[in-house]
């Protein structure tokens, strides 16, 4: 079974805590969750909705059509009333004229008085919220005491009286919902134990502070600002230190500082706030600092839609900072990634002791998934750093911190070390760290930098792209948009189309010999990038000369959709790839959030 | 504890002969000697221009970081470990043009790092250009028709942004100098050294003789607020025929650290109950 609900409600009227608290319901019980929140850039005046989307199969990505929407207000109506699938269920408050819309005769319409039940129990109008989450349990015969529980845990800080009132709002929209309905949508029984329901931006944190980070540092900025808040809150108990800076240079160069001086630490921001960073990139590289940068992107360039998703900061990333250097660059597509990659961002920076970006994007950031993460599985590898018994210098002399080495890695140490004492530098240097401008010891470095440990860096099994299926037609994808690409594999699988994805979440460097084999492999390959201008594709052919068959784009703001993938597929299939370029910006749902007024309704 | 001659490299340094930063050089590896910092225990933070590369030339540990940014590069270094001697040292071009904002913020952050500002009114690496704090009417290649826009005013902003330490010092007084730059490395918080330095190259107005004839030793009470404001406003009022030097104004509260909590045990890596709270 597959079970899409969407909360519409305009901005801070609280569909992100009703969708977050019915995702967190339906994965406590066992089920599979995804959750995607859309929101304009703005606080008050906009529309914001949130789409959870449950199964008791592995799911990973929201949908373009839904069977319960949820409509806090009557723009919540207008805009998703269409996304309904045949016999869904429109629940909505009954201050609501529903005359005015033309709404379809298969569609099932559920009245709610939300403002009269809380009114009747002398509640707060803030426990909207309730109602509509309980009312939404209703439709399928769920289990309230989960909800009530989970009220009680909610609440019991803010007194007994706030726990009771909600729980008796509930249950009344709960009643009203299930007389008003008669016969439940489908019954949704317990089917298993609870999982964790967390964004890409949680498990990027929960996977850095496994690994050992010890300094965030930020300037607020969407979608990365929600990693912020969560380092924030786990601060004291895991003993962080977070920052936010007055700007993303400071941040960028304060985790540098950190790194330097012995500590973990990561600066994380979106495309616009990279940018400030850029700088500091190329002089954790030029000094060898470890440091991750994490990156969450969305729709530029400049402010473009800030609450909007896109892939198009590759190329920023790639080059970022002046000169000729190693970095690598990741990009999860999956919570799972998320949390394991960022443990293995932290360790590639300090085993080849550069830079190291983290990327991720609005859609994969914000979005919520159930997931089962071992943290066993991360482990702390720091490289060759020193902490103790340094041989003794001679007066004078410094720590050789930049050794001409076979692997080009040098052993490395921190402030506080006798016998360690150096200089980190962003001017070219010396074996022992002092400023050169002498031609061999400046090819000698360079060389060093990048020729020598690129050697090793190939033999990293995580270089190579995954394959999922084994089909000879491909769906390709980068990053975040795995997610649409394993649910439309199973759509197509439904329809007896059997499809294989390969997924890249290394970015660079890329090694023609670790993905050439397994690229010869496919008869057809279809590229999906959520850009404009196949940023990734560009770079596989500069590596590696190797090139998609078909290029699929889509630059409007949102992911892709599976049901998207999907007709993409078919129609290639269909027509023998016949096409070489597709473009997807047709959008069912083609409502704009931030301007709702202006449809006047 | 290091004797001075810990503190010394065979590396010459680099500068123009009659350079201030010699001065500064001298004066920082006393200061370190006399207070008995230990080399590996000691961390001099630069951003980039000739007094940039001054972590070169002093065997501790040390970061040349980027130009402007030597401040949020320290605060980095300090947080992540408390227990170090951090202090910064960097150009006017440096700390007051580009890195203008990291100067202001960081005086609100008050982080116990000592930050030594080699204050010569002009660019020097560059090859003279107008720096913010070159003086009205001063010629360089930017102004050849002299300098238009009034100078930026490190002290009184500094005293503005919610300074806990401000000194002001000539390099060619070295005794007066050390002085300085150990009280600012002792004081707990973030202390802002001006130190008036001459470039022989650049700049032929601040000169050695300009500094001994207009700079006096102040003797006001350093922990007045209004007077410091005055003491800080005294050059710019008396069009620099008074320059006072000394410390300017001093008092205490909790630094970053103590603040924001950089917490020197090591994280908790135990996340299971981080993930049931997410159930």
């Amino acid at each position: 079974m597959e079970l899409a609900f969407k909360i519409g409600a305009l901005a801070g009227e609280g569909a992100f805590v009703a969708g977050r608290t019915l995702g967190r319901i339906f994965a406590r019980v066992g089920y599979n969750v995804v959750g995607y929140p859309e929101y304009p850039s703005l606080i008050r005046g906009g529309h914001n909705a949130y789409q959870v989307l449950i199964s008791d199969k592995k799911i990973n990505s929201p949908r373009e059509m839904v069977d319960v929407v949820i409509a806090v207000n009557k723009e919540a109506v207008l805009f998703h009333k269409d996304s309904l699938n045949k016999g869904g269920i429109l629940i909505y408050d009954a201050t609501i004229n529903d005359e005015k819309f033309n709404i379809r005769e298969d569609i099932k319409k559920v009245k709610i008085p939300a403002m009269r039940i809380i009114n009747e129990l002398k509640a707060s109008p803030k426990m909207k919220n309730t109602v509509f989450v309980a009312s939404a349990l209703a439709v399928v015969d769920f289990d309230l005491n989960v909800f009530l529980e989970m009220l009680k845990e909610e609440f019991s800080r803010k007194g007994e009286e706030v726990v009771r009132l909600n729980q008796e709002v509930a249950k009344k929209a709960y009643e009203f919902t299930k007389q008003s309905i008669g016969k439940p949508l489908l019954e949704l029984p317990k089917i298993g134990e609870a999982s964790p329901y967390l964004s890409g931006n949680e498990a990027v944190g929960l996977g850095a502070i496994k690994a050992g980070l010890k300094v965030y540092a930020a300037y607020p900025m969407t979608p990365a600002s929600s990693l912020l808040h969560f380092m924030v809150q786990k601060a004291k108990k895991h003993n962080l230190t977070v920052v936010q800076t007055e700007d993303e240079i400071a941040a960028a160069n304060l985790a540098v500082g950190a790194n330097f001086a012995g500590k973990r630490a990561m600066a994380g921001t979106s495309g616009g706030g990279f940018a400030l960073m850029t700088e500091t990139v190329g002089m954790a590289a030029l000094a060898e600092t470890p440091v991750v940068f994490f990156l969450a992107q969305r729709t530029g360039p400049s402010t473009g839609m800030p609450t909007w998703t896109e892939q198009a900061d590759l190329f920023q990333a790639l080059g970022a900072s002046q000169g000729d250097f190693l970095r690598i660059i990741l990009a999860p597509g999956n919570v799972e990634e998320a949390f394991y990659l960022a443990g293995e961002a932290l360790n590639l920076a300090e085993i080849y002791q550069l830079p190291v970006i983290l990327m991720s994007d609005k859609f994969l950031a914000e979005s919520h998934f159930t997931a089962k993460l071992d943290p066993n599985k991360i482990k702390i590898k720091r490289g060759k750093l020193v902490l103790e018994g340094l041989p003794p210098l001679k007066p004078g002399e410094k720590f050789k911190r930049y050794e001409l080495t076979e692997d080009g890695i040098s052993p490395r140490t921190i402030p506080g070390v006798p016998n360690g004492e150096h200089v980190a530098t962003s001017y070219e240097h010396e074996e022992d760290s002092s400023t050169t401008e002498h031609f061999e010891e400046r090819a000698k470095q360079v060389e060093k930098r990048w020729e020598k440990k690129i050697v090793h860096i190939k033999k990293e099994e995580l270089t190579k792209p995954k394959v999922y299926g084994n089909s000879k037609i491909a769906i390709a994808v980068w990053g975040s948009q795995l997610l649409p690409a394993l649910d439309a594999q199973q759509m197509l699988k439904e329809e007896g189309i059997e499809v294989s994805i390969l997924h890249f979440h290394w970015l660079f460097p890329l090694f023609k010999e670790n993905i050439e084999p397994i690229w010869r492999g496919f008869e057809k390959i279809v590229m999906f990038e959520n850009n404009s201008s196949s940023q990734f594709s560009r770079l596989l052919r500069a590596e590696t000369s190797l090139f998609p068959d078909v290029l699929v784009n889509k630059y409007n703001g949102r992911p892709f959709f599976p049901e998207q993938m999907k007709e993409v597929m078919k129609d290639l299939i269909n027509s023998n790839f016949s096409k070489k370029h597709v473009k997807v910006t047709q959008e069912k749902e083609n409502y704009e959030y931030y301007k709702p007024w202006r449809y006047k309704i | 504890m290091a004797g001075i001659l810990d503190f010394n490299v065979p590396e010459k340094p680099q500068w123009c002969p009659g350079c201030g930063d010699f001065g500064i050089l001298a004066g920082v590896k006393k200061a370190f000697a006399e207070l008995g910092l230990e080399t590996h225990n000691t961390v001099v933070v630069s951003g980039i221009g000739c007094g940039g590369k001054i972590p070169h030339y002093i065997r501790t540990y040390g970061y040349e970081g980027l130009h402007g940014r030597l401040l949020p590069l320290a605060i980095g270094i300090k947080l992540a470990n408390p227990d170090l001697t951090v202090v910064g040292i960097g150009g006017d071009g440096d700390g007051i043009a580009e890195g203008g904002n990291h100067f202001h913020h960081t005086f609100r952050y008050n982080p116990d790092i000592a930050y030594f500002l080699q204050d010569n009114q002009v660019y020097g690496l560059t090859t003279g250009q107008t720096s913010p704090t070159s003086h009205k009417g001063m010629r360089t290649k930017t102004n050849p028709d002299g300098v238009k826009i009034p100078e930026a005013k490190p002290v009184p902003l500094a005293l503005a942004s919610g300074a806990t330490f401000v000194a002001t010092t000539f390099s060619g007084n070295l005794k007066h100098m050390v002085e300085m730059f150990r009280l600012a490395i002792q004081h707990k918080g973030f202390a802002f050294v001006d130190v008036y330095q001459p470039c022989v190259t650049w700049n032929n107005i601040n000169t050695y003789e300009y500094w001994s004839k207009h700079g006096y030793i102040t003797d006001h009470d350093p922990t007045d607020f209004k007077k410091a404001l005055e003491k800080a406003y005294e050059p710019y009022f008396t069009n620099w025929e008074k320059v006072p030097l000394g410390v300017i104004y001093k008092y205490e509260r909790n630094t970053m650290e103590e603040e924001i909590g950089a917490n020197k045990e090591e994280t908790i890596r135990d996340i299971e109950e981080d993930l049931k709270e997410l159930m």
